[in-house]
C-alpha cells in the first residue's frame, strides 16, 4: 500500500515548496508595500455645476499615493483636481505631511505630489515602475483600509483595452483585472513582484480597471513642469480595419496583407495636409499593421495600433506609410499633444472657474465634461439626450476650439417671467448670430440687438426651436435683484455691455 | 313618516338630477360584454416572424347597429376574438370592424348578428363635471362576473394615451379602480356612458383614466365613411406663458391689456399648418375660443390644452385660428391633414413592420416598437442614437426630408456578409443615394446594377463596401436557410397605425 503511493511524495513536496515560495514572496511584497504606499487625505472644493459662481461643500476623501521618486508621490489627477489641502500619511505613522500638486496631466489622469515647504518624506521606499504586464499575470491590488491597514487583493490581468481615462479625456490603455475587490478602486496601486505595474481608476462590470505601467512610465519619464511637459502624442486620424474582401480588392489590398483605411482626419491633426479619407495605411514608423489593424506589442501580443501611438511623446516625429490609388506614399509629421480642450465638448476643467454667463437670469454654460458629470455617474443615461448626443456624435476637435453653449437654467425673476422652466437647451444663435464660445456670446450680446417698436431686445434662438426675447432696458436692475436673490457674489458672472 | 318619505324623494330627485346612480344596472349590464382575444405581437428584429400567441381579456359595450365599442389595445394584433354576455355561457366569435390605435378605440362586429338582438344600445352622454360620481362597469381579472365600481371625476386633462405611447388626447381621471380586464368598459353617469375605461397609473392607487365622449364621438364619426382616417397631424410647437412677460408681449407686439396667446416656436415641414402658421406667430384663438397664455382653452366648464380642440376635428376639416403676426391680428384657416408617416413615433400594431431582407441583411424602419427590445425603460436603456433620432428627428440635419429612418436590425450570416459589423445601425445612403424609406431602399437593392454595393451609415465614418454579385448569389439561399418569408413588407402605415378597412375577421 505504502509503496503504491510512495511516488506521490516528491509531488507533494514540490507543491508544498511552491506554496512556501509563494507565501514568502507574498510576505516580502507585503512588507515592501507598506513603506511605498501613502494614505492621501484630500480636501477639495469644486465649483457647483448648477450654481457655477459658487463652490460646492468641501469634500474630504482618502486615496492612495505611491512613492515613485525622492519626495515624489504618484496618484490620479482627477482625485487632486481643485484640491484645497492635501496631506500624506505613512501607513505606520500618525504624522500627516502637507502636500502640493507638482504637476498633473488631467487627460492621462496622473499627478505627482510633493511635500510643501521643502519638507521631506522620510522612512519611505521608492517603488520602481515595472514593465507592461503580460496578459494573464497575477498581481496585487493594494488598498488602504480605514485604520490605515493595507488590504491586499489578489487579481489577474485579463485583458488590455483602450478606454477614456476620465470623461472627455484621452483614450489610454487600461487593464481589466479579474477578482473581487471591496475597494472603490481609486488610485489603488497594482503591484507585481514589488514594482508598480498599474494604478486603479475604477470598477467596470465588477472588474477593477487600471492604468498601465506604460502610461505611468510615459508620464513620469516626461519633464513634469508646465512649460517643459511634452505629453502624449496625438495624430488626429481615425483608422478603421477593412473587413470586406470586396473592399480590400477594390483598394488593392492583397489577401493577408495588413491595412487600415483612413476614415477621418481631424482639423487639428498634423497630417491634414497629406492624409485623406480612403487612404490605405500599411504601417507607422516601419511598424506593420495586420489585417485587423493590430501590431505586435512585446508584452500584449497583437493589439490595436493606437497603443503604439500613445507610447510616443508629443513633439516626436511619426511617419504614415500608405497607399493612394495604388501609389505608395509616406508622410512624416510632428505629433501634437492631445488636449481634450480642442474638443467641441471639452474635458474636465480642473483649475479656475466654470465658464458661465448670466443674462437677465438666463444662465449659460459651455457643454463640457464638467457640465455632463453634474447629471451623476450614469450621465450618459440621465443627462438630456440632446446633450449626450452632442457629446457622443458631434464632439470633434477644432482649431478654433468651438463650443456648444447651453441655457443651463433660468434664475427666476420678474424680468424673465414666462421662461423660468427652460433648462438644458442648446443655443443656436443670439440676435441672429451663431455663438461658438462664451466670449463670442458676450461679443454678440454687446452688438446692437433686435429693434422692435423702439425697444432693443436680445433674442435667443435654441436648437429645439424655443425662443427667448428679453429687453436690454432694465437689465442692470434685474441683474442686481438676481445677484441678491441668488447670492451671486461674483459680478463677472453677469453680462455687462 | 311623511318627512322621511319627503327626504327620500328629495334624495332620489337630487341623484337623478346629478346623474349619480346607474339607473337599472341589471338592464344595462346585458349590453356589456367580456372580450377574449388571442393575439401575436410582431417581431421587430426579425419582422417576418411573430411572437408567441398570448391570451388577454377586456370589456366592450353595445352601441347599436351591430357594433361593440372597446379599446384598441383589447383587440390589437388579434388572431381570434370572442365576446361573452353576462349570464350567458356562449362565446361568440367577433371581428374588428374599425380600429384607431391613436385613440385606443375599436369597433367590433359579431359573426352572428342575431346574438345582439334585443340588446339595448348604450347611449353616449357628455363630459362629466369635476367631483361628479361615476360607475365603471366591466370584467376585471379575478372573476367571470360583471363588476361595478363607483368613483368620482378628479381631473380633465390632455395626456398621453399609453397604447400608442405617442398620442396626447383629452382624457378624464377618475378615482375608481380600473384594473386589467376593465379596459374598454363603459363608465356611467345615470343611464349615459360618459367614457370608456382604458388605462390607469400602476403606482398610484385609484388613478384610473377614461376616454371621454368627445373623443369617442369623433372616432365614431370618422368611421362613418367606412374607413378610419385618424386624428389629424398638427406639427406645431408652441411656448406657453411667454406672454406673461410684459417685455416679451411687447416684442411680439401684443396689444396692451391682451391676456391671451401662445408663441409658435416651431412648424414642422410635414405640418398642415405650413404656409398658414409660422414661427414667431402668436396664436390667439382656435375655432373662436380664446387661447390663454397658458395654452389652454375653455372646454365643457374646464380648461384644457388648446390642441385638444384641434384633435377633435376630422381629417380634411377646416380649422380657424386667430393669430398675431408683426402686430397685425389675422384670421387664418388651415385644412387638417395626416401627419407624415415617419413622424409617427408611436407603437405599431396590426401589421408587419416595414422591412426588407437583402442577402441576410435585415433592414427595417426605426419605430417606437423597435425600442420595446429595451423594455419599459427604453428611454434610458436603448442606444442613444436610436432613442435620440426617434424622439428628435428634426434636430438632426438631413433627417427631416426622409419618409422614415431605416436601420439594420439583424444580420443573418452568410458567406457574403459574415464579416459585417453594425456600429451605427441607421442607414444614410446606398450607392450615394439618400435612403428615404424602406421601400426606396428595397427598390434600389432589387434593381442593383452596380458591381459594388456601398452602404453609408449616419454618424459612422466606416461604410460597407460589398460585392453586389456575391450578395445577390447568396440572397435566396439565405432566405431559405433562415426561413425568411416574406422577404419584404412595404405596405404603407396610415398616420395612426389604424387598419383602414375591414380588419381581422
Amino acid at each position: 500500500m505504502t509503496s503504491r503511493f510512495i511516488f506521490l511524495i516528491p509531488v507533494f513536496l514540490l507543491l508544498v515548496s511552491a506554496q512556501a515560495v509563494f507565501a514568502a514572496e507574498e510576505a516580502r511584497d507585503a512588507s515592501e508595500f507598506e513603506r511605498s504606499i501613502l494614505h492621501l487625505t484630500v480636501t477639495r472644493s469644486a465649483p457647483d455645476p448648477e450654481s457655477p459662481w459658487a463652490l460646492q461643500n468641501t469634500d474630504l476623501s482618502g486615496y492612495a499615493g505611491v512613492v515613485v521618486g525622492e519626495n515624489r508621490v504618484l496618484t490620479l489627477a482627477s482625485l487632486v483636481s481643485r484640491a484645497v489641502y492635501i496631506q500624506a500619511q505613512k501607513v505606520d505613522d500618525v504624522e500627516k505631511i502637507p502636500m502640493r500638486v507638482v504637476f498633473a496631466d488631467y487627460e492621462a489622469n496622473l499627478a505627482v505630489l510633493a511635500p510643501v515647504d521643502g519638507r521631506h518624506l522620510t522612512g519611505v521606499k521608492i517603488m520602481p515602475v515595472g514593465p507592461d504586464l503580460p496578459v494573464g499575470s497575477d498581481v496585487w491590488l493594494v488598498a488602504i483600509e480605514s485604520e490605515r491597514q493595507l488590504q491586499r487583493v489578489s487579481l489577474r490581468a485579463m485583458e488590455v483595452g483602450i478606454r477614456e481615462a476620465v470623461i472627455g479625456g484621452m483614450t489610454v490603455p487600461i487593464y481589466s483585472l479579474s477578482g473581487q475587490s471591496r475597494s472603490a478602486c481609486k488610485a489603488d496601486p497594482i503591484i507585481r513582484r514589488g514594482v508598480l505595474v498599474g494604478i486603479c481608476v475604477g470598477i467596470s462590470e465588477s472588474q477593477p480597471q487600471a492604468l498601465t505601467s506604460g502610461v505611468i512610465s510615459h508620464f513620469l519619464g516626461d519633464k513634469l513642469s508646465a512649460n517643459l511637459y511634452r505629453g502624449f502624442g496625438s495624430f488626429g486620424v481615425t483608422l478603421s480595419p477593412v473587413r470586406s474582401p470586396w473592399h480590400r480588392r477594390l483598394l488593392g489590398i492583397s489577401a493577408g496583407k495588413g491595412a487600415l483605411r483612413v476614415s477621418g482626419v481631424n482639423e487639428t491633426s498634423p497630417f491634414t495636409d497629406c492624409l485623406k479619407v480612403d487612404d490605405i495605411v500599411t504601417g507607422l514608423d516601419q511598424v506593420a499593421v495586420d489585417h485587423r489593424g493590430f501590431y505586435q506589442h512585446p508584452q500584449w501580443g497583437a493589439v490595436p495600433i493606437r497603443h503604439y501611438v500613445i507610447a510616443k511623446y508629443a513633439g516626436e516625429h511619426m511617419t504614415f506609410h500608405y497607399t493612394r490609388a495604388g501609389k505608395f506614399l509616406n508622410c512624416s509629421r510632428v505629433l501634437r499633444r492631445f488636449s481634450s480642450m480642442d474638443n467641441t465638448v471639452p474635458g474636465p476643467t480642473n483649475e479656475g472657474g466654470v465658464p458661465h454667463l448670466i443674462f437677465g437670469g438666463l444662465m449659460f454654460q459651455e457643454l463640457s465634461a464638467d457640465f455632463l458629470s453634474a447629471f451623476g455617474r450614469d450621465w450618459p443615461r440621465n443627462s438630456p439626450p440632446a446633450l449626450a448626443f452632442i457629446y457622443n456624435y458631434m464632439n470633434r476637435p477644432s482649431l478654433a476650439r468651438r463650443r456648444n453653449l447651453v441655457l443651463a437654467s433660468v434664475l427666476g425673476d420678474e424680468f424673465n417671467a414666462g421662461y423660468e422652466k427652460l433648462s438644458n437647451l442648446v443655443l443656436k444663435a443670439v440676435n441672429g448670430r451663431q455663438a461658438s464660445s462664451m466670449e463670442e456670446l458676450k461679443i454678440h450680446l454687446r452688438l446692437p440687438g433686435i429693434q422692435r417698436d423702439g425697444i432693443e431686445y436680445a433674442v435667443f434662438d435654441f436648437m429645439n426651436g424655443s425662443l427667448v426675447a428679453l429687453p436690454y432696458k432694465g437689465l442692470p436692475e434685474a441683474q442686481r435683484r438676481i445677484a441678491k436673490a441668488y447670492a451671486v457674489t461674483d459680478a463677472s458672472s453677469f453680462f455687462t455691455r | 313618516m311623511a318627512v322621511l318619505r319627503r327626504i327620500l324623494l328629495l334624495c332620489v330627485m337630487w341623484c337623478l338630477a346629478e346623474g349619480v346612480v346607474v339607473a337599472n344596472p341589471m338592464a344595462l349590464r346585458r349590453s356589456v360584454f367580456r372580450i377574449e382575444t388571442t393575439g401575436q405581437d410582431r417581431n421587430f428584429v426579425n419582422p417576418w416572424r411573430l411572437r408567441s400567441p398570448d391570451m388577454f381579456s377586456g370589456t366592450g359595450f353595445y352601441i347599436g347597429d351591430g357594433r361593440i365599442l372597446t379599446n384598441a389595445h383589447v383587440v390589437a394584433n388579434a388572431s381570434s376574438i370572442t365576446i361573452q354576455r353576462d349570464g350567458d355561457s356562449r362565446h361568440m366569435p367577433a371581428f374588428v370592424q374599425f380600429i384607431g390605435h391613436d385613440v385606443d378605440l375599436a369597433i367590433l362586429g359579431v359573426a352572428d348578428p342575431n346574438y345582439l338582438k334585443n340588446i339595448e344600445p348604450l347611449v353616449l352622454g357628455s363630459v362629466p363635471h369635476l367631483r361628479s360620481p361615476v360607475t365603471t362597469v366591466g370584467y376585471p381579472m379575478g372573476g367571470d362576473q360583471v363588476s361595478m365600481t363607483d368613483g368620482v371625476v378628479n381631473r380633465i386633462s390632455y395626456r398621453t394615451y399609453v397604447h400608442s405611447d405617442a398620442d396626447d388626447h383629452l382624457l378624464v381621471q377618475v378615482d375608481s379602480a380600473i384594473n386589467p380586464g376593465n379596459s374598454g368598459g363603459p363608465v356611467f353617469q345615470g343611464r349615459n356612458v360618459i367614457g370608456v375605461a382604458f388605462q390607469a397609473l400602476t403606482r398610484v392607487q385609484g388613478a384610473g383614466f377614461i376616454i371621454p365622449v368627445p373623443v369617442v364621438q369623433r372616432f365614431l364619426t370618422d368611421c362613418e365613411d367606412g374607413k378610419y382616417d385618424g386624428v389629424p397631424g398638427w406639427g406645431v410647437v408652441t411656448q406657453d406663458f411667454v406672454l406673461n412677460n410684459p417685455s416679451s408681449a411687447s416684442f411680439y407686439q401684443v396689444p396692451a391689456g391682451e391676456r391671451r396667446g401662445v408663441v409658435v416656436s416651431r412648424v414642422f415641414s410635414w405640418s398642415p399648418a405650413v404656409g398658414v402658421i409660422q414661427r414667431g406667430d402668436v396664436l390667439m384663438s382656435i375655432s373662436g375660443k380664446d387661447i390663454g397664455v397658458d395654452g389652454k382653452v375653455a372646454f365643457e366648464g374646464e380648461r384644457v390644452d388648446f390642441e385638444a380642440l384641434y384633435d377633435l376635428r376630422l381629417i380634411g376639416d377646416r380649422v380657424r385660428f386667430e393669430l398675431l403676426r408683426e402686430g397685425v391680428l389675422r384670421e387664418v384657416t388651415l385644412q387638417t391633414g395626416h401627419g407624415k408617416p415617419h413622424q409617427y413615433s408611436g407603437l405599431i400594431y396590426s401589421k408587419r413592420p416595414r422591412f426588407t431582407v437583402f442577402s441576410g441583411i435585415v433592414f427595417t424602419a426605426l419605430t417606437r416598437s423597435v425600442m420595446e427590445l429595451w423594455g419599459d425603460s427604453w428611454e434610458k436603456r436603448a442606444p442613444l442614437l436610436l432613442r435620440y433620432l426617434l424622439q428628435n428627428p428634426f434636430d438632426v440635419p438631413s433627417v427631416e426630408d426622409r419618409e422614415e429612418l431605416v436601420i439594420v436590425s439583424d444580420i443573418l450570416t452568410n458567406k457574403a456578409n459574415s464579416f459585417l459589423q453594425v456600429q451605427s445601425p441607421v442607414v444614410d445612403k446606398v450607392n450615394g443615394k439618400t435612403v428615404t424609406s424602406v421601400k426606396m431602399l428595397h427598390e434600389t437593392l432589387m434593381s442593383l446594377k452596380e458591381e459594388t454595393l456601398r452602404i453609408d451609415f449616419m454618424f459612422d465614418e466606416d461604410p460597407w463596401i460589398l460585392d453586389a454579385a456575391a450578395l445577390k448569389a447568396a440572397h435566396e439561399e439565405t432566405n431559405r436557410r433562415y426561413g425568411v418569408a416574406p422577404a419584404f413588407w412595404l405596405e404603407p402605415y396610415s398616420v395612426d397605425g389604424a387598419i383602414t378597412k375591414g380588419g381581422v375577421k
